[in-house]
């Protein structure tokens, strides 16, 4: 299939240099975003490299309908959280001008810089540019201070991805982001930007997009903004409560963790859910370019005490809302500050939880807390304690920002029965195992955290995709049908299938390349089979280990097409090209 | 000034109609697997109109601007567009649209400003827009300069000459049909006649996206946009 090139800029943080790659043949293969990353680091990090080293490597990746279904941008690097394969998504303004840049298969970051510094693309023009002055602020200041800079040196908005003082201390959490209400959040991406010495990366592209076909394209465009399914979810979904949708079924129905998962339904739930922020505090809508859907409702919060703003997705407040008993009221404030300090919320909203039951219970005192009362509930605890974790002070808190199986060695083993997070080494605020939707739990126990989906490679942003499911079917329809007016390439059915299950088996395998192996490290907390959970309306379940054990078999043979074990499929690997990994993972014993 | 039949055009196709409810039922008939759910169906002006845009309902999608770009050049690019989006940071991210006033005589502020006699961007009185005569504009971009609501843009790339909205007729033929506003999914984009008391309307969007943003801005007062107003303790 001929059809357009893909390019990759590569820029060594160490040396100062850059060049551009044409990365046409693996984007064919894996697509882009985590797709040609997991490649990229598969093929670029040694392994067993420290991913807080210069030898860790960073993808921003966009792919060749990015923009197109929604923009998202998924990077791509070594977990500083768990040591394995890392993805993190981003959407907003940096995947469109990065796409704008011809850089259609996104930006990759090696090395690090002697000195703190941030990346300037501006079409052609590559450049590391200083960044002492922005070493240590907030990320408003960051990037209002960059993009007033930019404005104007070019007379151009440029999109900014920054990291903030989480990114900078390195804490294995840290984000990056962007427009103050976009982020990348998994897997410590922020720690990664840090160790490189990275605040920032600017961007900014004014050609035409890179596409095979643009009458075709804008056809497509068409049909999806004036679409009924497109206003349905505009009007009475997305763009009404954003990802905020759907909460209240979640509450009510036992679906999100309360108390430190110590129970699926609390009073506090009544306080918060999509409706609410829509009357009380959304101030408009904004969105992603190219989506009609907006789903961002962006929120403002005056008080006699301070002024906040910011913006609350499930995904950001279950962790506070449910774990740590807290409101909206007490959320937004908490997660304005967040925000500014740039961690991931939802892992640290979980490590807040867990704090409070340490501490209730005497596994942690008030002295290894820094002197700080946490109470469940108590907004300025919870504030003092994020602050301490940011900035790694007190013993207690500086053992939170290592991340969980981390913060379980320094604790010691009292601390486990309490502690609520996932293989991935994440928190499980969203979506209880233990209710009937036990799906939901498989992903907990199962995952290691890799970016391994058709919408991460695509790349292609799910809450987007919805009316182009009703518009055209499936997502292998979406897909095929945008990369072949965008790339011009045209792809069947079982050839997406065949990319998708490359890219799942090629993310996995390069976890387990750096150690994840599925006899270790997949599991669910004791307390998942253990402890029962009551929703609201009175619903008590929990999770026997016999049924979990034969829903995660299923769901390896059926949904992953792993063996029984979660191992890989040697004649699967074979078949889709990956027979390259085959003398790397043999070793590891994960090959059946 | 004499009210002007209006006739109700259907934004899927050349037709006219008579009314707003013959024009619905064309629509079913005639486009059936094309939306009249949820979007308005007014009717196109015959007299002097312009592009209203409502900046609360922008959300950035930027579709806009690429229909401008599809229509005039063929591909997708914002920045041949003679309409955009800025993207504001309040502190809270923000869309305020920038188009073009279509003014009227006393606001002309390009026209006034324009060194070639006559000027050579000008409101063609015949097919109702603005547009500028390429063979005697010379690119000093003085209109560009003068414009209230920066709505000119000049971009190499996509012509040596400045770039005004046409209503997207940009041979002068007289066929007017905003791309953008049809496509716009927030319907924050309307297409208004200037006798329907939109005059007074028209003249106090006449500012600058600065302007604009900073009069949002106010709804979050008391927020700077370089960060929220807590905690006490600052890097």
């Amino acid at each position: 299939m001929p059809g357009i090139k893909f390019n990759l800029l590569e820029v060594d943080l160490t040396t100062g240099t850059s060049r551009t790659l044409d990365v046409t043949d693996d984007v064919k293969t894996y697509l882009g975003g985590c797709g040609l990353g997991n490649k990229l680091v598969w093929d670029l990090v040694p392994p067993g490299t420290d991913p807080l080293s210069p030898g860790n490597v960073l993808h921003v990746g966009v792919g060749p309908i990015t923009g197109l279904v929604g923009t998202k941008v998924s990077c791509s690097f070594l977990s500083p959280l768990t040591g394995w394969a890392g993805e993190a998504s981003i959407s907003g303004c940096v995947g469109d001008e990065i796409m704008r840049t011809r850089y259609n298969a996104g930006v990759l970051v090696r090395g690090r810089a002697d000195r703190p510094v941030y990346l300037l693309i501006y079409n052609d023009r590559v450049e590391i540019r200083d960044a002492a002055d922005l070493w240590g602020q907030y990320l408003l200041k960051t990037e209002n201070t960059l993009r007033q800079r930019l404005y104007r040196e070019t007379g151009q908005e440029f999109a900014a991805l920054c990291i903030g003082p989480g990114g900078e201390n390195l804490v294995r959490f840290a984000n990056a982001t962007s427009e103050n209400v976009h982020s990348a959040s998994n897997g410590g991406i922020g720690a990664v930007f840090g160790s490189k010495n990275l605040k920032a990366i600017a961007v900014k592209g004014t050609r035409t997009l890179p596409y095979a076909d643009h009458k075709r394209v804008w056809e497509l465009k068409q049909t999806y903004a004036m679409h009924p399914a497109t206003m349905v979810q505009k009007r009475s979904e997305w763009g009404r409560y954003g990802a905020n949708d759907g909460m209240r079924a979640l509450l009510n129905y036992g679906g999100d963790s309360f108390k430190n998962g110590h129970s699926s339904w609390d009073p506090i739930a009544d306080k918060s859910d999509g409706y609410i922020h829509e009357l009380s505090y959304r101030v408009w809508t904004h969105g992603c370019p190219g989506c009609a859907s907006a789903c961002f409702q962006p929120f403002f919060k005056n008080t006699s005490h301070g002024a906040f703003s910011g913006e609350l997705r499930h995904g950001n407040t279950c962790g506070l809302c449910g774990n740590a008993m807290m409101g909206f009221d007490e959320v937004e404030e908490i997660n304005s500050l967040l925000e500014e300090l740039g961690v991931d919320a939802e892992n640290v909203h979980g490590l807040m939880a867990w704090a409070m039951d340490l501490y209730e219970h005497g596994v942690i005192t008030r002295a290894d807390l820094g002197g700080i009362d946490l109470k469940w509930g108590d907004r300025d605890a919870t504030l003092e304690l994020l602050r301490k974790i940011v900035y790694k002070e007190s013993r207690a808190p500086a053992a939170l920002a290592g991340g969980w199986r981390y913060a379980i060695d320094i604790f010691g083993p009292e601390s486990r029965p309490y502690a609520w997070y996932s293989s991935a080494n994440q928190s499980i605020a969203r979506y209880e195992p233990r209710s009937k939707g036990h799906g939901l739990g498989l992903a907990h126990g199962t995952g290691h955290g890799g970016g391994s989906g058709l919408f991460d490679a695509a790349t292609m942003c799910l809450f987007a995709a919805f009316p182009f499911f009703e518009i055209w079917g499936p997502p292998q329809e979406v897909a095929r049908t945008f990369i072949s007016a965008a790339a011009g390439w045209e792809l069947g059915f079982e050839q997406i299938n065949d990319i998708i299950q490359r890219i799942s088996l090629f993310s996995r395998g390069l976890s387990m390349r750096e150690g994840f192996h599925p006899d270790k490290h997949s599991f669910l907390p004791a307390r998942a089979f253990t402890e029962p959970v009551t929703s609201k309306y009175g619903v008590t379940s929990v999770w026997k280990k016999e049924e979990w054990e034969a829903a995660r078999k299923n769901y390896y043979t059926q949904a992953l097409k792993l063996t029984e074990r979660g191992l890989l499929p040697r004649g699967e690997l074979e078949r889709l090209g990956l027979e390259f990994m085959i003398p790397v993972l043999e070793p590891r014993q994960v090959i059946a | 000034m004499t009210q002007e039949l209006i006739k109700y055009a259907c934004p899927y196709c050349d037709q006219e109609l008579d009314d707003r409810g013959t024009l619905k039922t064309h629509i079913e008939t005639a486009h059936p697997s094309s939306p009249v759910w949820g979007r308005e169906i007014y009717p196109a002006p015959k007299g002097v109109a312009f592009i209203d845009a409502d900046v609360m309902r922008c959300t950035g999608c930027g579709l806009c601007a690429e229909a401008c770009s599809m229509r005039h050049y063929g591909v997708i690019n914002k920045d041949f567009a003679r309409i955009y989006v800025r993207n504001f940071l309040l502190p809270l991210p923000k869309a305020v649209i920038v188009t073009c006033s279509q003014c009227q005589a006393e606001e002309r502020l390009c026209e006034k400003a324009c060194p070639e006699s006559p000027p050579a961007i000008y409101f063609d009185e015949k097919t109702q827009h603005m547009i500028i005569d390429n063979d005697r504009c010379t690119s000093c971009m003085l209109c560009r300069d003068a414009c209230a609501t920066e709505a000119i843009r000049f971009n190499p790339d996509a012509s040596d000459k400045p770039l005004v909205c046409d209503l997207c007729d940009p041979e002068n033929k007289g066929e007017r049909d905003p791309r953008c506003v049809k496509i716009c999914p927030t319907t924050a984009l309307y297409y208004h006649n200037r006798v329907e008391r939109i005059r007074p309307l028209r003249d106090s969007s006449r500012k600058s996206s600065d302007e604009k943003a900073g009069m949002i801005a106010r709804r979050l007062y008391p927020l700077t946009r370089e960060s929220i107003a807590y905690p006490p303790w600052h890097p």
